[in-house]
């Protein structure tokens, strides 16, 4: 059976192989080769066959040689993504710093350093931006500040400590902001990113804040009063909104103890947040879709999480854990204690722990020279910001319902920024990569400790498209971002 | 059976003629049946070990007509019909593998080329007839039965855990074989592998100038094995060919670690040394062949590989460096993997020879990394024999291996994606045969 088969296979093989033949010898393709060679056509008597058979044998086996080189290259298909329900032209940027691309600020609260070209350009919405350019061309503008903007932090160089254990430790250099940053903005693009550092929930209609806010300065010129009065010109097919951080972030940053910066109590914050959701409602069509980021928990950021409670005193390079002295605001009575492992105490003290004041001791090192108040979150304070931070996110969820009920079909979808976050705490992999809270080697955090580097904003800009994708009413489908392609902190 | 042999010249109007009509027609089989295809893979075991076996399903157990059975069977050794035999070859292989990140990711990428050309050589001796050592067959082999070779895009999404990874063992083999009767060899061969490896990937450290940090792992090793086999040849027209290869660890005792990083952690990141062990895996194969009848070859071979040796490739740093985490462990599995080849007496001179074979992957789902993006694969292999003369053969061999697209992480970089490889290798053999005939 089996030689029968064989044989008829062959059989029929030889028959295509005549037909085969004939078209070759029509062609002449085979003499074509003593011809390059030098032959003539019919050479079979002149070119001597020896030779002949080897011009072939080298022509076979070259073309045996291309075919598996060049050929059979694979290629997968790439998914299938779109739209869905949403337009996005335009799609404007709703928020604070943290939208604005603010990066590499200093370590005072309320700071203008921070805003430079070089960190706007890796803003989340201007990212996001570009993976809808994906699918449809999208134009994003931004106002960028050229050059250093109004300043920001850089590592000017890592000093190899004479303890080497301790490993390199950054030198930072602070830039001076660049001329006329201020300026207000005359380019006549339209502006889509209308982000404001260190914009409130509670100052979206404030005129007070219009008025100082060089930010706002700059975007809004005389124009416009308040950040709401700006907001109502626009008409946004789609938006992302992001605020309430800095409702509370200033308060945290000086340890809760300073009067200028009292968070924004709860309902304060619902009735601005309402009075945004109502704006927005009214002023965009029917098909305006938003996602909204609620607020991460700050104490995890690296401003509050790096310090350790204990110092690292080095006698001889041998390296000793001394205890950290604070102070406490107990009911109206200041109490000193030991620093213990629920003490926060903030990056912009680190520095100073340990140098001579005069005081008895060195800074923090001496029961009778203790850290300030205003230099450290103790457990209580600690406790306080972090409740605020779940009231603020639950008002946020509620508000976001209640909007939505308005309406025939969901139009707002809330992003958990604050699991997202949380999730860095400990370390997360990604592509091979650890992003992680901790300062320098985190990747995520810039070096204020709170504001994002480019790997960062790539961070919030997934968690938004994966918010978006998984948005059944959307029906979108949002490539996301590669994180590897976005640096952290950069090294002399 | 004995073979034929030419009557003139290197090469006859046969082969002319076969050349023109049925190479071309091969080549054109090739290029519209496997090109849809678009899905191809490669492993760290190559069986491109000679150019008869790689045409005919890259099985070789029981086939025996040259010295390359030294490797494939040493207890076949005996049985190569002419007192002795010699044999050379190179094999041209060009992997690629394309990747597509995991939905809704659009990145794509696919590997930078890489030609892989493995050598063999094989030399066989056999006592002399009515001889003192007529029972007693000599060999000698050297060859590449392990090797990788994967390097991707500098920019590419996966260079955390992988930029490159390349791996390329020889392994030389004296083997002894005694022929008990016209039915039943053993043989026993020692095996010295040395090899080299060079592992590198992308460090998360990122300079001021743009540059980002990278580690680059290279080394070689060494190691000895053992490759036992015995052949039964109850009839004229049927072989059954058992082998087993043990583990080989080459040990990687002076390799160098070399860290690219910004200035200021070059104190911290200082080139050095580091230990490491490259596992390959033990080999055990059966084998069958049969003659049905006197144009026609038949052989099948079944392996059963022991992967799980191959864990994971864990350095060893001369100094401790807490932030590379190198190589998680991963868990191989066994294989089992199946050949079927065949080989045709065209005329006296030219042989056509094909095959196929179906080799699962032993990286679970979950422990794919971009260094070894295994995946099942399929092989179809086809090949021609030349009789230039009576002592001197040539062999040429095409493999296309493929495998579909596999959807696999590496969990513990949480990396993920699609892949996709294709494998095209090209063999040229030459086998020399003198001395009497059995």
């Amino acid at each position: 059976m089996k030689r029968r088969f064989l044989l008829s296979d062959w059989a029929y093989f030889s028959h295509l192989e005549k037909n085969l033949k004939n078209i070759l010898q029509g062609a002449n393709v085979f003499n074509l080769v003593p011809d390059i060679m030098g032959g003539s056509a019919r050479a079979d008597e002149k070119v001597p066959p020896n030779m002949k058979r080897i011009y072939l044998l080298i022509f076979c086996s070259l073309s045996l040689v291309l075919i598996s080189l060049n050929s059979c290259e694979p290629s997968i298909l790439g998914p299938e993504l779109g739209l869905g329900n949403l337009q996005i032209h335009p799609y404007l940027a709703i928020g604070d710093g943290f939208s604005a691309g603010f990066s590499n600020g200093d370590l005072n609260p309320v700071s203008t350093k921070g805003l430079y070209e070089g960190a706007q350009l890796y803003a989340f919405p201007d990212l996001i931006a570009g993976q809808f350019n994906t699918l449809r061309p999208l134009i994003f503008e931004q106002q960028l500040l050229p050059g250093i903007g109004s300043g920001f932090r850089m590592i000017q160089e890592m000093k190899n400590p004479i303890c080497t254990f301790l490993g390199p430790q950054p030198v930072i250099l602070d830039t001076t902001h660049g001329n006329g940053w201020q300026n207000s903005w005359e380019d006549s693009k339209k502006n889509h990113n209308l982000s404001i550092p260190h914009l409130r929930v509670s100052t979206v209609a404030s005129d007070s804040f219009g008025r100082s806010s060089p930010f706002f300065q700059r975007m809004a010129g005389s124009k416009h009063s308040d950040y709401l009065d700006m907001l109502v010109e626009e008409s946004p097919s789609f938006f992302t909104l992001w605020l309430g951080t800095e409702d509370v972030l200033d308060y945290a940053m000086t340890g809760t103890s300073n009067p200028q910066f009292r968070p924004t109590p709860e309902e304060e914050f619902a009735k601005q947040f309402d009075q945004l959701l109502t704006l927005l409602d009214d002023m965009s069509d029917s098909n305006t879709k938003g996602v909204i980021g609620n607020v991460p928990d700050i104490s995890l950021f690296p401003y509050f999480s790096k310090t350790k409670h204990t110092y690292l005193s080095i006698e001889n390079c041998y390296g000793s854990e001394n205890d950290i002295y604070l102070t406490e605001q107990l009911g109206g009575t200041v109490e000193t204690r030991k620093a213990t492992a629920s003490d926060k105490i903030l990056m912009s003290a680190e520095d100073e722990i340990g140098l001579n004041n005069g005081l008895p001791g060195r800074l923090g090192l001496h029961p009778d020279n203790p850290l300030s108040d205003a230099q450290v979150l103790d457990a209580q304070e600690l406790l306080e910001i972090r409740q605020l931070i779940s009231r603020y996110n639950i008002i946020i969820d509620s508000l976001v319902q209640a909007h939505n009920a308005k309406r025939d079909e969901p139009w707002l979808v809330v992003v958990d920024l604050n699991h997202s976050f949380n999730k860095l705490d400990g370390g997360l992999i990604e592509d091979g990569l650890i992003l992680s809270n901790d300062f320098l080697t985190g990747g995520v955090f810039s070096l204020d400790g709170i504001y994002l580097t480019p790997r960062g904003n790539a961070f919030v800009a997934n968690e938004f498209i994966r918010r978006i994708n998984a948005f059944p009413e959307f029906k979108a489908s949002i490539p996301t971002l590669n994180l590897t392609d976005f640096i952290g902190i950069s090294f002399p | 059976m004995g073979l034929f042999f030419g009557r003139k010249g290197l090469f006859s109007h046969e082969i002319l003629n076969f050349m023109k009509t049925r190479c071309s027609f091969c080549l054109l089989l090739f290029v519209l049946t496997f090109c849809q295809s678009t899905v191809l893979a490669s492993g760290l075991q190559l069986h491109l070990l000679a150019q008869r076996q790689a045409a005919m399903g890259q099985a070789g157990t029981a086939l025996v007509r040259d010295a390359s059975i030294s490797f494939y069977n040493p207890g076949g050794l005996g049985f190569v019909s002419k007192q002795g035999s010699l044999q050379f070859g190179t094999t041209l292989i060009t992997p690629s593998t394309a990747f597509q990140g995991q939905w809704p990711s659009i990145y794509q990428s696919q590997t930078e080329f890489v030609l892989m050309t493995p050598i063999n050589a094989y030399a066989s001796w056999r006592g002399k007839s009515n001889g003192r050592f007529e029972k007693i067959s000599f060999g000698f082999s050297i060859n590449n039965p392990f090797a990788n070779g994967i390097r991707w895009p500098d920019d590419w999404k996966g260079r955390f855990i992988s930029q490159e990874f390349s791996v390329n063992t020889f392994i030389a083999q004296p083997t002894v074989s005694y022929k008990f009767s016209d039915e039943v060899g053993i043989g026993v061969g020692l095996m010295y592998g040395f090899g080299n490896l060079v592992s590198r990937r992308a460090l998360s450290v990122d300079g001021i100038n743009g540059s980002e940090g990278f580690a680059r792992f290279s080394g070689t090793g060494e190691g000895v094995g053992a490759n036992v086999g015995v052949f039964f040849r109850p009839g004229a027209d049927f072989s059954i060919g058992m082998n087993y290869r043990t583990r080989l660890f080459l040990s990687v005792k002076e390799g160098l670690a070399q860290f690219n990083v910004p200035e200021s952690f070059s104190e911290q990141y200082p080139d050095m040394g580091f230990q490491t062990q490259l596992k390959l895996p033990w080999v055990f194969n059966l084998g069958v062949s049969i003659r049905p009848e006197d144009r026609f070859l038949a052989t099948v071979d079944v392996d059963y590989t022991g992967w799980q040796v191959l864990d994971s490739l864990k350095i060893d740093l001369d100094q401790p460096i807490s932030q590379i985490d190198l190589y998680p462990a991963r868990e191989f599995i066994r294989t089992i993997s199946f050949r079927i080849g065949g080989e045709y007496i065209l005329t006296e001179k030219i042989f056509v020879r094909g095959g196929a074979y179906y080799d699962p992957s032993p990286i679970r789902q979950g422990q794919v990394s971009p260094d070894l993006p295994d995946a099942n694969r399929i092989g179809l292999t086809t090949g021609l024999g030349f009789q230039l003369n009576p002592r001197l053969s040539v062999d040429l061999s095409y493999v296309y291996e493929f495998t579909g697209e596999r959807t696999v992480s590496f969990n513990a970089g949480a990396f993920g994606g699609t892949y996709e490889t294709t494998v095209s290798s090209v063999g040229l053999g030459l086998f020399l045969a003198f001395g009497e005939e059995s």
